[in-house]
């Protein structure tokens, strides 16, 4: 494009470019932080540093809540996304494609979740399971189910946002058209509807992973001694020391959240879906 | 190959009368077209030979089939949409093989067959593509393939052809009415333009705010209109308005005009002559419905031309004629040039 030379059209070039440059450096800035505090040898969180060392990444190893709170965290996060796409798919085609009364409001009560603050659905779950534990006598607190329980309410409005969008894009003619030519109910949902939603299934599947690893406000209330997940072992470690191995901890899980999206990326093109 | 029966088929959204009553019977082996204006019905009669839509009142049969009550999928009917309609993430062959497969065909039978339907539209060599690969007439032919390919009792066409450019319709026309020829399939076509309606349909059905307005062949339909709404709706048409008693032969217009007929067979006070019908000449003969008028405008189509004149009375025809005619007769196409109208009794059509 040939571009304008009075002065005004080379400050306004200049403005737009400065904005955006100061924008992505903002989104990026905490990112690059935290890789720069896991590298240096203070023995406390703080500035400036010191040296640079790999030990913290070593440190994380030796912390046995991390290990198991890793472990759990990836369980909880695998359970409550298998859980929750098992029941928002079929709630979302039903939520597109038939009309009734209410259909709105129900909506709306799915996108709850995100509205509500986290720790007061925490709280309440812990609450319920308590007294669940109490009627029944099945520990619930601290369970992997009782976990996935209340990790499934948070990944339910992310899935029927992308699922409900990427249905509503699908037009009605080609599931008419697959049962004109003999496919019954069932076959065109699993032959035409489910392969060409495909994009949203995995973008909410991976929404809610993410969502469900990153958790904190409800597995805190949900965790039982020696039943942690990752953040609430990081915060359980914060209470008594502050140094770089909670950033050398968060950049190990930022890495494995990038590498699962990078790994997806190569079978579905991640950019179109969200 | 079946015959259809439409009886008594009624559907209501609401206030709305979609389809009034609706009566009719397809004959096998018949290209079929139901044409009418938007929101006159035909779409929604379709739906509902389709299944897709849950008639009211009425019954449909399929040959001795009665399919009043069968869902879509249980049908056998071969659908072919205005926008295509293809599965986006299969390939020509198993857009094709869609309805086989759900057939539980055998692998051996079901090559066969997608191979047979796709050389019948010449897609044979394309079966590896993607739809989006492909252009909208090809996408349209693909989905014919995928209809026929079920081997189904009757075929249903929605509009098919709208959605392809000017050049590619007509294309696309001709194929499928040689298809239809070929494979002697009982076919219903829904359509709102009525050339396309005349050069592939056998018989047509206008309809008009859920009514069946009058059901004949393309020659029926032009040279007999049942009433003002067919004759306006197929082909141009000059109108007056006057009156004519029973037996009489002379139509009087309100204008003052007087126009030789046929004996009239009921009294009626409207009368059309068609464009095509008008001959043009530069002196007056002693044929009886002669006038003497003025041309109003006239507009130059390439091959044709179309004049309005303009009588001393005030009514005024139009009248398509070449310009070759134009031209033997040395007669003049300039606004405001005088020359004279006529046309035979039989060309002015009471109703």
């Amino acid at each position: 494009m040939v571009q304008g030379k009075t002065f005004a059209e080379r400050l306004g070039r200049f403005s737009v470019g400065l904005i955006n440059t100061v924008g992505l450096g903002i989104c990026v800035l905490p990112l690059i932080l935290i890789l720069w505090l896991s590298v240096i040898s203070n023995s406390v969180l703080s500035l400036p540093a010191e040296g640079y060392t790999l030990n913290w990444f070593a440190e994380v190893r030796r912390q046995p809540q991390f290990i198991g709170g890793f472990y759990l965290s990836t369980m909880v996060a695998v359970g409550a996304t298998i859980i929750g796409m098992a029941v928002t798919i079929p709630a979302a085609i039903v939520l597109v494609r038939k009309r009734f009364i209410g259909r709105t409001a129900i909506m709306q009560l799915l996108m709850s979740p995100l509205i509500v603050p986290a720790i007061v659905i925490g709280a309440s779950l812990y609450m319920t399971l308590v007294e669940l534990e109490v009627r029944t006598g099945i520990p619930a607190t601290g369970s992997l189910t009782g976990f996935i329980a209340g990790h499934v309410l948070l990944t339910i409005p992310w899935c029927i946002r992308l699922l409900t969008a990427n249905l509503a894009g699908l037009d009605e003619i080609v599931e008419e058209a697959a049962a004109s030519l003999g496919a019954s109910p069932l076959a065109v949902i699993t032959k035409v509807t489910l392969p060409l939603i495909r994009p949203g299934i995995v973008a909410a599947a991976i929404f809610s992973f993410v969502v469900s690893f990153g958790n904190l406000e409800v597995s805190m209330f949900l965790s039982t001694p020696g039943q942690l997940t990752l953040p609430v072992a990081i915060l359980q470690y914060l209470q008594w020391k502050i140094d770089p191995t909670i950033a050398a901890a968060s950049v190990m899980q930022v890495a494995i959240i990038g590498l699962a999206l990078v790994i997806t990326n190569r079978f579905v093109n991640l950019s179109k879906m969200v | 190959m079946a015959t259809v029966t439409i009886e008594n088929l009624r559907k209501v959204y609401g206030d709305f009368v979609a389809v009034d009553n609706m009566s009719l019977e397809v004959k096998d082996g018949e290209f079929l077209i139901l044409l009418g204006p938007s929101g006159c019905g035909k779409t929604t009669t379709l739906r509902m030979l389709a299944g897709f839509v849950e008639q009211n009142n009425g019954r449909l049969a399929i040959g001795d089939r009665d399919v009043t009550a069968e869902p879509p999928y249980r049908r056998n009917i071969g659908l072919v949409f205005q926008n295509y309609a293809l599965f986006p993430h299969l390939t020509i062959f198993e857009n094709v093989a869609f309805g086989l497969r759900r057939r539980k065909l055998p692998e051996d039978e079901i090559k066969l067959r997608v191979r047979e339907a796709l050389e019948l539209v010449r897609l044979g060599h394309l079966e590896d593509r993607y739809p989006k690969q492909m252009s909208g007439g090809q996408q349209q032919r693909v989905a014919i393939a995928r209809a026929i390919a079920i081997r189904p009792d009757i075929l249903l066409l929605d509009e098919p052809l709208s959605n392809l450019d000017a050049k590619l319709r007509l294309q696309v026309r001709d194929e499928l009415r040689a298809l239809q020829k070929k494979l002697n399939i009982t076919t219903i076509m829904v359509t709102h333009d009525q050339d396309e309606a005349m050069y592939v349909g056998d018989r047509l059905v206008v309809m008009q705010e859920g009514k069946i307005q009058q059901i004949g062949t393309p020659v029926e339909l032009y040279n007999n209109p049942a009433n003002r709404f067919v004759a306006s709706f197929i082909g141009r048409t000059n109108f007056v308005e006057g009156e004519i008693a029973k037996g009489e032969t002379f139509f009087k217009a309100k204008s003052g005009m007087v126009i030789a007929t046929t004996p009239a067979a009921r009294g009626a006070n409207e009368l059309v002559v068609r464009p095509e019908m008008i001959e043009l000449s530069a002196q007056k003969t002693v044929e009886a419905n002669c006038f003497e008028a003025e041309i109003t405008s006239s507009v130059f189509l390439g091959g044709n031309i179309e004049i309005v004149a303009t009588l001393p009375t005030g009514d005024a025809f139009t009248v398509i004629t070449t310009v070759k005619h134009l031209k033997d007769r040395g007669l003049p196409a300039e606004t405001g040039s005088r020359l004279v109208l006529s046309f035979s009794p039989e060309s002015a059509v009471l109703m």
